[in-house]
Order: C-alpha cells, then sequence, then structure tokens
C-alpha cells in the first residue's frame, strides 16, 4: 500500500502527510510539485496519489490527465482550495477518483480514503452542497427542481403561456414544453389538464 | 501619384511664366550701351571732342590706322575711321586727306566688315552732301543705310542718327512731312536706348519742321526738349545749335526777344571757348545781323572780317553762304548796295538748285534790298516773287495742313498705342498675378494635403498607439488580478487552513469562522480572475459564469456556444469573458430583465458575439455620452482592443450588444 502527496505548500503537505500516516497509511513519497509527481508515479506506481491543484509545472489535473493517459493504476484524490465545478468537471473527465476541499481535509479525508481503497469515487460534501446552494429555502418540492424549471413555474405562476414563456426566457416553445413535462414529473402530479398551473397558484410564493 | 502630380502643376506653372518672360514683344526692348570696356585706348582718345582740335589728332590716326591695318584687322581700322568721322560730322569740318582715307577704305575692306560697323562711311557721305547743301543726294545715301534692321545699343543709336539726318535733309528741301515721318522714326529708335542727348537732336529737328510750317508753339516747345535733353547731358555743342534755331524762330515770329537772344547766345559761345568754326559763323552770322541792326556797323565789320577767315578754313558751302549773307546784309546797311552782286547771284542760284530754301530766301531778301536801294524796282519784284516761292516752297498752305494732320495723326496714334501698351501691361499684370494666384493656391493645396497626410498618419500612429496601449493595459490589469487572486488563495487561504487546522481540535465555531473567510476570500478571488481560465478554457468559463449569474443573482441565462478554442488567444479569450461578464452584470444590476441569452459561434472566419437581454433598455447615445457608462465604454474598448467592433442596441424591450471579431492572423 503505497501513497504519494503533492503539494507546493510545505506546511500543508506536512500537515496531509501526518494526517494520513495519523490513519495508519504509509506515504512513500512526497513531492512540492506536479512534474516529479508525474515522475514518481511513474517510478513508483503508488496505489493513492492525493494531489493539490495549484503547483508550479504540472498542475494537480494536468498530472490526473497524464495518469489516464499512462493507464497506469494509481488513483488519483485532488486536495485542493477550489470549489469550482469547472473544475470539478475537468478532474472526472480525467478519471479522478475523489475531489477534496482542503478546509474539510481533516473531517473527509479518511472516508475519502477508504471509499478510493475499495474502488469508489468521492466528492467532498461540501462541494456538492455548494454546487445545489443555489436552491431555494423553505419549499423542498422546489428544491427539487432546476433553476430552469423553477422559472418556468414561476412565470407558470404569473399566467404566462408556452409561449410567452419561451419568448422571455430566450428559449423554444418545445425546450418550455419538455421543461413543463419534467416538472410534473419530478413533483409527481397527475397527468390532468393544468395542473401545473393549479398547483403553481396553489404554492404561490415567489421563489 | 496624386501628390506627384499637384507637384508637377506648379513647375508647370513657374515654366509657362518663364516662357512668357523670355518672350516679351520687341517693341519694348531696351537695349543698354555695349560694352566699351574693350575699346582700344587710342579709339578712345579719338573720340573725346576736345581732342580734335589737337595738331596731332590726325597724325595720331594714321599711324594707328596704318597699324591696324598692316595687321589686318580692319575692325578696329573702321573703329578709328568711325572716331574720326563722328568728330567731322560733329564739328562739320571735313579733313580732304582722311575724305581719301575713307574712301580707300570704303573701296578695299568694307565688304569684309557687317553692315553696321561700316555705317558710319554712309553717314559721312550723307553729312558731305548735306554741308554742300546736296540734300536730296544726301537723303538718298541716307535712305539705303537706313533700310537695314537695328539689334542692339549701337545700331539703334546709329539708325536713330541716321532718321535724324535725313529729316533735317527733307526739312531744308521742304518735304516736312517726310522730315516729320523722319524725326518720328528716329524717335521710336531712340526709344529703344536711354540715349537721351540722340533724342535732342530729333527734338530740334521736330521744332525746326513745326518752325517751317508756321506752328510756332509747337516748335518753341520742341526746343525747349531739346534745351532739356542736352542740359541733362551736358551736351553745350548741340545746345548752340538748337539755340540757333531758336533765333531762327524767334526772326520768323518777329519776336522782340531775337535780338537778346542772339546776344546772350554768342557771347555765351564765345566765352565757353568751344572750337567749332562752322557754328561760329552760323551764331556770327546773327550777331552780324543784330549789330547792323543796332546800327554798329564799324563792330560789325570787325565780325565779318572775322568769319571770312573762318569760312575760307572750312571750304565749306553752308559756312559760305552765311557769310555772303551777312556780308550783303552789311554792305546794304552801309549804304553802299552790294558791291559783288554777282556772287550774291551765283549762291543764289546754286540754293535754288539744291533747294535750299532757308538760304535762298536770305540771299532774295539781300538781293531785293539791292534792287530797291538802286531804284530797280522791276528786279525788286522779280527778286520778292522769288522770295514768296522760296517761302512757300519751304511751308506752302497744303504742305502745312497735311504737317499738321500728320503730327496730329502721330499723336494720336502715339496715345493709342500708349493705351493699347497700358491695356496690354495690364493684361499681362493680370495674368501673370492670375498665374501667381493658381500656384500660391496650388502650393496651399499641396502644403494642405501635405499637412492633412501628416497629420492623418500622425493620428493613425497615434490611434495605433493607443490601441496598443489599451491592450496592453487590460493584459497588465489581468495579470496584476490574476496574480492577486493567485496570492489570496494561495497564501491567504493556506495560512487559513494552517490556522483552522491548528485552532479546530478546540473550537469549531472559530474553524466555521475560518471556513466563511476562506469561502469570501475564494469569490473575492474568483471575481478577480476566473478560476484556472487557461485549463478550463472560454466556453466553459463562460457557462460557470452563467450558472452563478443564475444562482447568485437569480436570473435566467441561456447560453449557445460553438466555439473553437484555437480561434483567438487566451488573453484575448479573457477579454471576451470580461466582456460578457460586464454586459451580464450590467443586465442585473440596471436591466431588470427576466432572461438573458449568450450566443457564440464562428462563421466565415468572424467570431459573433451576442448578448441580450428583455429588460427596459436604455437611450444608447445620450448613455454613451454621459458620465456613467464606464461599464458600456469598457465592453467598446475591450472590443476594440482585440480587433473586434461592438455594436450596442436598446430600445425599451430590452438591450442587445453584438461584437464581431476578425480572426487574427
Amino acid at each position: 500500500m503505497k501513497i504519494l502527496i503533492a503539494d507546493d505548500h510545505p506546511l500543508t503537505l506536512q500537515g496531509t502527510k501526518g494526517v494520513v500516516e495519523s490513519y495508519g497509511y504509509r506515504v512513500t513519497d512526497t513531492c512540492s510539485n506536479g512534474s516529479s509527481a508525474l515522475n514518481q508515479i511513474q517510478l513508483h506506481q503508488p496505489d493513492i496519489a492525493i494531489l493539490d491543484i495549484n503547483m508550479p509545472g504540472l498542475d494537480g489535473i494536468d498530472v490526473a490527465k497524464k495518469v489516464q493517459e499512462g493507464k497506469f493504476h494509481t488513483k488519483v484524490i485532488l486536495l485542493t482550495m477550489h470549489n469550482e465545478i469547472t473544475l470539478y468537471n475537468k478532474a472526472k473527465e480525467y478519471g479522478v477518483y475523489g475531489y477534496i476541499l482542503k478546509e474539510y481535509a481533516v473531517s473527509e479525508l479518511k472516508k475519502c480514503l477508504e471509499e478510493v481503497l475499495k474502488g469508489n469515487h468521492y466528492t467532498s460534501d461540501s462541494l456538492n452542497k455548494d454546487l445545489v446552494s443555489n436552491g431555494t429555502k423553505g419549499n423542498e418540492e422546489l428544491a427539487k427542481l432546476t433553476f430552469s424549471e423553477r422559472k418556468i413555474v414561476e412565470l407558470i405562476t404569473q399566467q404566462k403561456t408556452t409561449k410567452q414563456i419561451a419568448e422571455l426566457l430566450f428559449l423554444s416553445e418545445k425546450t418550455i414544453e419538455g421543461h413543463r413535462s419534467n416538472i410534473i414529473e419530478k413533483l409527481g402530479l397527475p397527468k390532468e389538464k393544468n395542473v401545473l398551473l393549479k398547483w403553481a397558484m396553489k404554492n404561490n410564493q415567489q421563489p | 501619384m496624386k501628390s506627384r502630380l499637384t507637384c508637377i502643376m506648379p513647375i508647370a506653372i513657374w515654366l509657362l511664366l518663364l516662357c512668357r518672360c523670355g518672350n516679351p514683344s520687341p517693341d519694348e526692348t531696351i537695349f543698354l550701351p555695349n560694352d566699351k570696356a574693350d575699346t582700344d585706348s587710342t579709339i578712345q582718345w579719338l573720340e573725346v571732342h576736345t581732342n580734335f582740335h589737337e595738331a596731332n589728332y590726325y597724325a595720331v590716326f594714321d599711324t594707328y590706322y596704318a597699324n591696324k591695318l598692316n595687321k589686318k584687322n580692319y575692325g578696329q581700322a573702321a573703329s578709328a575711321l568711325n572716331a574720326v568721322v563722328n568728330q567731322e560730322i560733329y564739328f562739320l569740318f571735313f579733313d580732304s586727306t582722311f575724305q581719301v582715307t575713307l574712301q580707300t577704305f570704303d573701296t578695299l575692306y568694307a565688304d569684309q566688315l557687317p553692315w553696321h560697323k561700316t555705317l558710319f562711311v554712309e553717314e559721312y557721305k550723307g553729312y558731305r552732301l548735306m554741308d554742300q547743301g546736296e540734300y536730296r543726294k544726301a537723303i538718298a545715301i541716307f535712305r539705303k543705310s537706313a533700310a537695314h534692321k537695328p539689334f542692339d545699343y549701337d545700331t539703334y543709336i546709329d539708325l536713330a542718327n541716321l532718321y535724324n539726318d535725313m529729316a533735317f535733309c527733307y526739312s531744308a528741301i521742304g518735304e516736312q512731312e517726310q522730315a516729320l515721318l523722319c524725326n518720328h522714326q528716329a524717335l521710336s529708335y531712340f526709344n529703344h536706348t536711354e540715349n537721351i542727348a540722340g533724342k535732342g537732336g530729333t527734338y530740334d529737328n521736330i521744332a525746326l519742321v513745326h518752325l517751317f510750317t508756321k506752328n510756332y508753339a509747337e516748335a518753341e516747345v520742341y526746343f525747349d526738349k531739346a534745351m532739356q535733353s542736352y542740359q541733362e547731358t551736358g551736351d553745350t555743342g548741340n545746345m548752340f545749335i538748337t539755340l540757333h534755331n531758336r533765333i531762327l524762330l524767334y526772326q520768323e515770329t518777329g519776336d522782340a526777344r531775337k535780338f537778346k537772344l542772339i546776344d546772350s547766345t554768342y557771347h555765351f559761345f564765345k566765352s565757353s571757348n568751344i572750337e567749332d568754326p562752322s557754328l561760329e559763323v552760323a551764331l556770327s552770322s546773327f550777331y552780324v545781323e543784330k549789330l547792323l541792326y543796332e546800327g554798329k556797323i564799324a563792330e560789325a565789320k570787325q565780325i565779318l572780317d572775322k568769319m571770312e577767315l573762318t569760312a575760307e578754313k572750312l571750304q565749306s558751302p553752308s559756312a559760305d553762304n552765311d557769310y555772303l549773307i551777312s556780308l550783303a546784309q552789311y554792305e546794304l546797311k552801309s549804304n553802299q548796295g552790294i558791291i559783288n552782286k554777282k556772287l550774291i547771284e551765283n549762291a543764289l542760284r546754286a540754293t535754288e538748285e539744291s533747294e535750299h530754301y532757308q538760304n535762298q530766301l536770305a540771299f532774295c531778301e539781300v538781293l531785293k534790298k539791292d534792287a530797291l536801294l538802286h531804284g530797280d524796282y522791276k528786279k525788286a519784284l522779280e527778286y520778292s516773287e522769288k522770295e514768296k516761292t522760296a517761302a512757300n516752297k519751304l511751308a506752302n498752305q497744303e504742305m502745312v495742313a497735311k504737317t499738321m494732320e500728320l503730327n496730329k495723326r502721330h499723336e494720336t496714334e502715339k496715345k493709342e498705342q500708349y493705351i493699347a501698351l497700358q491695356a496690354e501691361s495690364i493684361l499681362n499684370k493680370n495674368i501673370t498675378i492670375a498665374l501667381l494666384l493658381v500656384i500660391l493656391i496650388t502650393f496651399g493645396l499641396v502644403v494642405a494635403v501635405i499637412y492633412y497626410r501628416h497629420k492623418q498618419k500622425k493620428n493613425r500612429a497615434e490611434t495605433q498607439r493607443a490601441f496598443l496601449f489599451t491592450r496592453q493595459l487590460l493584459a497588465k490589469t489581468e495579470e496584476e488580478r490574476k496574480r492577486i487572486a493567485g496570492d489570496l488563495h494561495d497564501s491567504v487561504s493556506h495560512e487559513l487552513l494552517i490556522l483552522k487546522n491548528a485552532i479546530q481540535k478546540n473550537d469549531s465555531v472559530a474553524g466555521a469562522k475560518i471556513n466563511d473567510i476562506i469561502n469570501d476570500i475564494r469569490i473575492i478571488s474568483r471575481n478577480l480572475h476566473p478560476i484556472m481560465f487557461e485549463k478550463v478554457g472560454l466556453a466553459a468559463s463562460i457557462d460557470q459564469l452563467v450558472e452563478r449569474a443564475q444562482s447568485m443573482h437569480n436570473l435566467m441565462v441561456t447560453a449557445d456556444i460553438t466555439y473553437d478554442a484555437s480561434f483567438l488567444s487566451t488573453s484575448d479569450e479573457l477579454q471576451v469573458y470580461r466582456i460578457l461578464q460586464e454586459a451580464l452584470s450590467n443586465t442585473i444590476k440596471y436591466a431588470e430583465a427576466f432572461a438573458a441569452k449568450i450566443t457564440l459561434f464562428t462563421k466565415n472566419d468572424i467570431l459573433h458575439i451576442q448578448i441580450k437581454d428583455n429588460g427596459k433598455g436604455f437611450d444608447v447615445e445620450e448613455k454613451l455620452s454621459g458620465s456613467t457608462a464606464f461599464g458600456l465604454h469598457n465592453i467598446i474598448e475591450r472590443s476594440k482592443a482585440i480587433g473586434g467592433l461592438a455594436k450596442i442596441y436598446s430600445d425599451k424591450s430590452g438591450t442587445i450588444i453584438t461584437i464581431e471579431i476578425k480572426k487574427p492572423l
């Protein structure tokens, strides 16, 4: 069982190493930049590589890409300050197993390591929370809907026609129709006429 | 090409002007005296009037002339001859040896010289004939020479003098019309030079014509003109001729000033020490008349004796005549009657033949008086008739009228010529002014064009500089923001992280607080610079922008993006991102829109970017000229900096911003 840790901040690196070792894992390599991390991965083929994203030379995502390209069996966990959905999407693209925000490392790293070792993916709870944090508070049913869907519900409440809604949101009527049926499905409403309007009027509250 | 044309135009106009200046009409030319600097010193000496009375004058000439002939230098030989001829004509003294020399030269060498170098030979011949009273023959000679065309200062002067002489001859034989024509020709030739002395002679001649045609007032005017010319040049010799002629005028008009003028002229001549025997004879003849009039017979006799001697020396028929007339007058006055009547009668016959009417008149008068004295009334009547005929011949009424008319015509012609000349000069001036104006305007235009081009170039350079500056400024700003974002994110966040880890075990509240701070820093840093823009690219970054606008500002934004990542450089992509960010931010802040849409697509190597909303809109022009349009100017300037063009359209149904960017080469 070999673990590699790469971080350009020496203190964070030591901290992470300490935390990982405190779980009883053996840290075989520590690197302060992406290039040496990639070298070590090629050389020692560790089971897990815990990588920071911001590093001089190659960054964590670059290394993950190389690992995927090189078909190494090393599983990559990104430990980062960035909670950007775009970066997360990129990371997923390159087959990253874990994505953890540094401030929650102490509480999440143990679980993450366990899951990844099992071959599962793990994403920081806080990241997930952040990604859906745009939801409305209070109304659980509305929270099930996407932003667009909520907007459509809002306009239905204002008794707008599909055509008007399409114009207002710069979308096609077809798209609006699609959204409508999705909403009905998500809310588990019966298939009857104007069911969505009735529901919307009943739950008449501005998001 | 155009600028070259504008350069050539003024040059062409200058050339045109130069051509005009180079070809003035020949009537206007004034010739200046030819350079005499290379004239031989001996010839110069021969030309001085006072030297003519030196004893060795002819000896000096002979030596020089023989020397030049030996060397076959006919040009200078002719010049020497010319000098002597001028002297002899001036003093009306003709040396017989010299005459032979001149004739020899004429027959042997004159052909080898151009016409204008031998003109003096003809003049000499003419003068000889004039002196002998052979006016018609003299005219014939002068006419032949005067047919030449003058071409420089000397030829103009020479030919003018010839016409002068011819005029005198015509005048003497009573052909006043011809005389006047010749005089005007002489004047017109003199006008091509600035020779005032020559003009004096002509004025004198014109005065004589007027005198003979009984146009006395005009005669007086021309005598004054002649005197003025001589005074200007200090030509005392010719002045006496004019004075002599003026006496003739007074005699003709019976002017009381006659004897006074005779007296003063005679004494002035005597005191001036001018050695001019022919003039002396002529003036003496008047003086004798005056003395006889005053009854100073003895004194008159003294003068007469002197006259006889001088006339004898001169061997000049006109001097002889003068003497004969004076002598006759004396003999009549002393009541003894003409002693040698035969001599007078012969002289009268000679003058009749040569048509010298002035002398003819004088001879008739003395003979008439003599006849009366002797009571021979028949003879007296005969002479009286002859006198009348001569007077008529000198100036018959027909001729007088004709001459007057001629004179008038000449005056009118002169005036017309003057007017024409004025008109022409005005026209010339106008043309010159017009041309100068054209040149000036052309020059002005050229300068303006050059200036404009220069300015344009400068402006272009300025625009280019401004463009580069904006670009650099934007790039630097982005760099700076990225650095600050990086510092915040990497250093501050990490420090906070370490702090959190250090205190977490004891204080979870503080830990949560620190998490909040970290999140705040995240937002700040994200706003400063899109996180890892280079990594995720423009399209994903826009998606994120859209996501955030929806989640944080409750604005429905749809994005329709078709973008090839290699179309723009990363730094230009970042500017596109900033433009969209700015536009979206405007929509969020001011538009009160329900939704916005971002479209990106490439067509024909042009990247089309559009962002529109359905907000309340604004007045674009008013907003742009106002002071609160930083956001809009930001969009326009950033577009320019990446080689694009932003168009903003807005009304109350919403705002549309389009940007078109050509693919960079």
